[in-house]
């Protein structure tokens, strides 16, 4: 180990170092007032506001990603009408607006399920309406999704796969020629190696909530299980592959 | 890129485009224009059957130039 790399360890020591002492201090300032009114005002909002948060959450997240499935269709359905040296152009930017329609619409589908295990209770008011309202967005959502990718296999008929069958995902990348499954694989470490320090964060944090605010096990032992889940199928296909 | 090739020029001897290249060999047209542009280096088996596909030697249509820092 040389110099360099120990002043470096110093120096992201003495960074993490840093960071601690302010979230701990911010931690601690909130809990001089009383937090646990804030979080009870917080989970009150959500449980009045359901159905208007539900409908905000729709035109907000669901409609933007429709919008940006028919600009992708556009894109792509235009590549049939030029020559080779202009594809690419539209093809990169009809995939750039897919890209975004599937990352909208997966917001859209955990955002819905959040909020739907925040503010279900069997005793609620309009317990009836929330519950459509659940269904009504998680099946649009799911529905964008399968029709999205119906249409990618429409234009490339090389792509295999039913989207509604268990085995999509595997039957999809046996289909995928090797270019495109080394991307798929780069693009899968990537996002392994940024959740992984994602998850490390996330556990630091609930520590520190727990020591100053008293938020209970319950957070530190949910987020240690999603990074031990993380490393262990990681590591588990790593063996696997070899 | 040091995998430089003539990939471009050997689809216009044939006269097919992007899509019919990927067609003959199996794979995308997305793959055939990322080689052609030196974005992505093929397998050994796609370059021998893009060689088969143009019936001519590995050496005409792929050629390895070294980096000059690696020299």
């Amino acid at each position: 180990m040389n110099r360099k790399t120990i002043l470096r360890i110093l120096l992201l020591m003495g960074i993490g170092g840093v960071i601690g002492l302010i979230l701990s201090f911010g931690l601690m300032k909130l809990n001089q007032y009383n937090h646990m009114k804030i979080l009870e005002e917080i989970s009150d909002f959500f449980i009045e506001y359901t159905v208007l948060i539900y409908i905000v959450l729709f035109v907000c997240l669901f409609l933007p990603a429709v919008f940006q499935y028919i600009k992708a269709k556009k894109n792509y359905d235009r590549t049939a009408l030029v020559s080779d040296d202009e594809i690419d152009t539209f093809e990169s930017k009809g995939e750039y607006a897919f890209q975004l329609s599937m990352l909208i619409n997966g917001v859209f589908l955990i955002l819905n399920l959040m909020l739907f295990g925040m503010t279900f209770n069997r005793t609620r008011e309009n317990l009836l309406l929330v519950l459509f309202l659940f269904l009504f967005s998680s099946i649009c959502a799911a529905v964008l999704e399968i029709i999205a990718i119906r249409y990618i296999q429409e234009i490339d008929n090389r792509l295999k796969g039913k989207p509604t069958s268990l085995k999509f995902n595997k039957e999809f990348l046996e289909s995928c020629d090797e270019a495109e499954k080394f991307r798929i694989y780069k693009s899968g470490y990537h996002a392994f190696q940024f959740s992984r320090n994602a998850s490390l964060g996330l556990i630091v944090l609930t520590i520190l909530c727990n020591i100053v605010l008293s938020t209970g096990v319950f957070p530190v032992f949910v987020s240690c299980m999603i990074m031990l889940i993380q490393i262990t199928s990681y590591n588990y296909y790593t063996l696997k592959t070899k | 890129m040091p995998l430089k090739n003539t990939l471009k020029i050997q689809r216009a001897k044939m006269g097919i485009n992007q899509s019919d290249l990927g067609k003959l060999v199996g794979v995308s047209r997305q793959t055939i224009s990322l080689i052609e542009r030196g974005d992505y280096n093929p397998s050994i088996t796609l370059v021998l059957k893009l060689c088969k596909v143009f019936n001519v030697s590995v050496e005409e249509v792929f050629c390895y130039q070294e980096d000059q820092e690696n020299e």
